[in-house]
This record gives C-alpha cells, structure tokens and sequence, in this order.
C-alpha cells in the first residue's frame, strides 16, 4: 500500500496544487506519462552510478512533465485556451507522442508490447524481499512526504506561493495589485507539471513496471493513477498535508479492491467507491454553509438576548 | 482495381463521426447558455451509450441473417429507441449533475469529475455483473444503403442519401430546434439571461433554479442520446469507453463560440479530422508519407489543441459561466 501510495499522493499534489491557483489540472496524467517516458529513456540509454541515475532519471521526469504543463499554462495565459479541454487534448497527445518515441528509439521490448527494463541503478532504492520480484517498499513514499511539505512551504511561506493564490482567488483584483497574473498561471502549471512528472517517474522506477505501448494498456495503468490523482487532490481539500493522507486511503482502497478481485468481486467496487465519495464530498460545501448559518444564528439570536437584557436593565434602571 | 477512396468516402465517414460530437455539444451548449459548465458530459455520454445498447443488444433481431434482412423503417425504428433510452438514462445521470451543482450549489467542476468517475466504473460494474462480461454486441447495421428515391439525385443523393444513419438527419434536426429554442422563444430568452446575468433575470422574475435544471437536464438527455450515435457509429460493441468524445464536443463547443451554427462547423471540421486520422492509410498523398499509424491517431487531438489556441482568443463564453448562483448574494 505504501508504495502504491507514492505516484497518487505525488499526482493528487499536482492537481490540488494547480486547484489553490485556480486552475484544473485534469493534464496530470498526460505529465505523468511524459514524466515517467522520461524517466524510463534516462533508466535505459544511461549508464551512470546508482544513486545519481535515479535522481537524474527523476529529474528528467520532472523536467519533460514541467514543460508538458507549461505548454497548457501558455496556451491559457498567451492565449486564453481553456485549460481543462486543453490539458486532456494535451493527454492523448502525449500518449501517441510516448508510443511513437518509444517506437521510434528503441526502447521496444519487441515481444511483449512494453519497453525494456530500466538500469538496476535507475530503480529507486528499495527492500527486496526473498521472494524473487516481490517487494513491499521503497523511498518514493519518502519522495512524497517531502514533495508534500516543500509544496506546503511554497503556497503558505512564500511569496509566489502567495502570489499564485491571490490569482486563483481573484484574478483581476491581483492583477491591480501589480502582480503578474499570466506569469503565475504559467509557473503554477508548470509546478503542476513538475509534481506530476515524479509521480510518473516514481511510479515506473520500481522493479517489474514498464511503460506500455498499446492504448489500453497505458490508459489502464499511467493514466487511471492520474486520474486518481484529481480523486486524491479533492478529497484532501486541495490541502498538501489532506491529499497525503488521501493518497493513503485512495491507495488503501485500491489494494482493498485488488484484494476483493481474488476473492471473486469485482475491482470497479473500488472505482464506484471513490467516485460516490467525491461526489458527496462535493456536496459538503452545503453542508459547511448550514453549519455555518446556524452558529451565525445562534450568534445572532445570543447577541438580541443581550441586548434586551441590557435594554430591559436601563428601562428597569430608569423607572427606579 | 483497388478500391479508390473518393471525396464521397470521406465526407461521409465525416458526417458519421461528426453526428455524435454535434448532438452533444448542441446539449453542451444549451447547457453552458444557462450558466452551468457541463464537463460530465464523458460520463453521461457513457452510461447513455452503455444502457442504450444494453437494450439494444435485447430487442434487435437476434441472428446476424435476420440483422442483414432489416428495412430501412426497422432501422431508423431501433435507432430512434436507442437515442431515446440513452437520452432517459444521460437525463436521470445528469440530475445528479445538476442536483449538487444546483440545489447543493456544489462546485460545478467537482461534481462533473464525479460523475465523470461514476461512469466508466458503474458500466463495468453492472456489465459484469449482469452481462458478465466488458463488452456488449450488437448486430444492427444502422447505415442504410439507400434512402428510398431521395438517393437517385444526382451529388446531393450521392452524398446525403446514400450509406448514412438516420441519427444524420435527426442530429442535424435537433441542432434546428436547439435554434429556434434559444433565439426565437420566451424560455430560450431567459435561459440565455441566466447563463449572462443571473440576478438581472432573477429580478425580473425568472427562476433561475429551474431554468438551470431544465438546461442541465436537456444537456443530459442530449449527451446520452449522443452516446448511442457514439456507440453506433464506431464498431459493433461498446466497451465502457467514449474515447474522450465527451470532452471533444466541449472543444466544439468553444470553438464554435457557443452560438448553433458555428457549433455545426466545428462540429464537421472535429469529424473531418477524425476521419483523416482514422482513414489516412485509404488517402493516397497521406499514405505516402510513411508515418507511423500513432501519429494519424493524434491528429484529432492536435488539431483540436491547434484550432482551439487560434480561436480562443476571440471567443466568448457566456458571462455567468461556472458561477453557482445563490439568491442571497449581490
């Protein structure tokens, strides 16, 4: 669970993190794939010692998933394209573009429809358990942990985080306030972009995973766990700290719901789960508004006792 | 002779490809001119399409003999029923839409990924378990070769009566009413004036509520009823999957700036492109190019990236677009 955890956690932080910018990054699994198509290039073309063939295999990720989301942030600042068609048109592009640069550069596993293994030294470090091709954790939950607390400082510590938000909270009035409001829409996508390329990497740099190269395949892999990512981001309220215990539960859902397959349920339980969850918790804003309304009211009605009481104690006062 | 593909061919594809696209991003618009963004329109499109051909799968003639056999009228007949129970089934989905966006004044983009999410997940999940299986068969061949005399005139028969569906003729209908609804009558008026200035319209007396429920639902009847002609127009089974279509149509939908017949244009140029991609190897100058099949498959997507960076600039989206209204505020 922890492991599968780490690409949701990291794309649910991609799409809230857009979300507090005002925008809606439904792109998240287009980056994850060019991220992760990165990643894997860098994995399998490279030679280099361990530790820093993974980092670089990450870095690349993040680089080709930033600018993946940097062209959706361009389009919607340069020239006001609506960022949601945009970034899923953005999605089956990169899908055929990764299956024709996979095609195109050998990368093919020429039997079996995926790409080659990456470098043992590309894998992210991890345990491996005595049973071959078995294992149950590796750092990308730390990757995680970390990329939730430097996005937490970057939208309540600093002043871009500040900036980015005032434009997702009122364009126009941040615009007067001098800021520079096509400029932030482009580097908070482009931050987007950034999280949902490790997602990607993270995701395809453990032992046994490839990156497929016929549609179903990657739409049921890469993409599904982008587009869980949106799950993630809204369940934990757009907060950093809420996506990553969301990440958990959504992967703890998951597994329950791969756990139910072998036990002859059927795993779209899980998906029918998720999905009535979101929608009701799309719903509590009205919740939140009652709630709010009756201590509202109850303030109110508070405030009128006291008054009458003061009124009642001076008229009392006066007659005496 | 190899088969040579005209001009007739491509068109024609083009209008099988464009019908769906058509009928539901006029229900996208509908939807929009009121006020509320629709982007579960993937999802509705999917449970549409998934119940309607369900049913389909039950009532059609039962051997593919029988299937060969059936007039024009037995056709246009199943065609008609399966827009209509795909319609019912996007109609009672997107209530759900509507509800939280609505009377619960969700966040319109939350409660559409939500229902986008429900979806694929439900179909598969009432598929197998009732079916038992992902896919579901039909053996219904919708195009009808001829249409009657019609087809005997000269280029217009050739092209508008021969080899089509009638969800050609009934989608082309539907964006005719979808116009004078929204130009020509009292409803259409205040549907408009709730999608641009929700409170002026509020204080002259329009029910902002319900105008928006009844846009919503409308966009929902239509965008299930698309999903059928979806479904039709592909292959002979459906597999839980619009193949993004739903998003597709609100990429009409902007680039037609939200009024019917540039929506109409869109709409052909979005199926044109399509059909380029799917049918290039048939096309002797693209062909000739030598590139790789994954290549026409994104043509569609490019294209649509393309002319949407070109004409966003200058569209218009409804003014009161993706504001939940509430009465109390000013």
């Amino acid at each position: 669970m922890l492991y599968s955890s780490a690409p949701l956690i990291l794309a649910g932080l991609a799409v809230a993190f857009a979300f507090r910018t005002g925008l809606f990054n439904i792109g998240v699994p287009g980056q994850m794939i060019m991220g992760s198509l990165a990643a894997v290039y860098v994995g399998i073309k490279m030679t280099m010692p361990a530790p820093f063939h993974w980092m670089f295999a990450i870095l690349a990720g993040m680089l080709a998933a930033g600018i993946w989301g940097m062209i959706v942030g361009l389009l919607k600042a340069l020239l006001n394209v609506h960022e949601v068609v945009a970034s899923i048109m953005m999605n089956y592009v990169a899908m055929y573009t990764a299956f024709i640069i996979i095609k195109g550069n050998r990368l093919l596993d020429g039997n079996t429809g995926h790409t080659l293994s990456v470098a043992r030294t590309a894998l992210l470090p991890h345990r491996e358990l005595a049973i071959v091709g078995y294992y149950d954790l590796d750092i990308g939950i730390l990757i995680a942990i970390l990329a939730v607390i430097v996005i937490f400082i970057i939208l309540n510590k600093t002043t871009l985080g500040y900036q980015l938000k005032a434009v997702g909270f009122n364009k126009e009035a941040s615009r007067y306030a001098g800021m520079n409001t096509k400029r932030n829409i482009i580097i908070s996508m482009a931050i987007s972009g950034i999280l949902a390329g490790i997602a990607g990497a993270v995701f395809v740099l453990i032992p046994g995973k490839f990156v497929w190269v016929t549609k179903d395949m990657m739409s049921a892999e890469l993409m599904s766990v982008g587009f869980d990512g949106i799950s993630v981001a809204l369940l934990g309220l757009t907060q950093p700290v809420g996506v990553l215990f969301a990440g958990l539960f959504l992967a703890y859902i998951r597994q329950g719901g791969y756990y139910m397959e072998m036990a002859n349920y059927m795993k779209e339980m899980a998906d029918v789960i998720t999905a009535v969850i979101i929608y009701f918790s799309a719903l509590s804003t009205v919740l939140y508004q009652f709630v709010k309304n009756r201590k509202e009211k109850q303030r109110k009605l508070k405030a009128e006792k006291i008054f009458e009481k003061q009124a009642l104690a001076s008229a009392g006062g006066e007659k005496s | 002779m190899i088969f040579a593909y005209t001009i007739y061919d491509l068109l024609n594809s083009t209008f099988t490809t464009m019908i769906p696209l058509l009928v539901v991003a006029v229900g996208a618009m509908i939807c929009e001119r009121s006020g509320v963004t629709n982007i579960a329109l993937e999802g509705i499109m999917i449970m549409g399409a998934f119940v309607s051909i369900w049913v389909l799968s039950i009532v059609e003639p039962q051997t593919n003999l029988e299937a060969l056999a059936m007039s024009n009228w037995h056709k246009t007949g199943l065609l008609v029923m399966g827009m209509l129970v795909g319609g019912l089934t996007g109609l009672l989905f997107s209530w759900l839409h509507a509800y939280a966006s609505i009377s619960m004044k969700a966040n319109q983009t939350i409660s559409a990924t939500a229902l986008n999410l429900i979806a694929p997940a439900l179909a598969f999940y009432i598929a197998r378990t009732v079916i038992g299986g992902k896919q579901i068969f039909f053996r219904t061949v919708f195009k009808m070769q001829t249409v009657g005399f019609l087809a005997e005139i000269p280029v217009i028969g050739d092209l508008f009566f021969k080899r089509v569906n009638a969800g050609f003729y009934l989608g082309l209908i539907i964006l005719l009413v979808a116009y004078v609804f929204l130009y020509k009558t009292k409803e259409g008026l205040r549907l408009r004036s709730c999608g641009e200035n929700p409170h002026a319209a509020d204080s002259l007396g329009v029910n902002i509520y319900h105008v928006r429920y009844r846009a919503v639902l409308i966009s929902g009847f239509l965008a299930g009823a698309g999903g059928f002609l979806f479904a039709i127009s592909t292959a002979k089974s459906f597999e839980g999957t619009v193949s993004g279509y739903g998003f597709l149509a609100i990429a009409v939908l902007i680039f037609g700036n939200w009024k019917p017949f540039r929506v109409l244009f869109a709409a052909f140029v979005f199926g044109l492109m399509t059909t380029v991609g799917a049918a290039y190897s048939a096309i002797p100058f693209l062909s000739s190019l030598n590139l790789s099949s994954d290549f026409y498959s994104m043509i569609p997507y490019l294209a649509t990236l393309i002319v949407l960076a070109v004409s966003s600039k200058s569209s218009r989206a409804p003014k009161a677009i993706g504001q939940v209204y509430d009465q109390g505020t000013r």
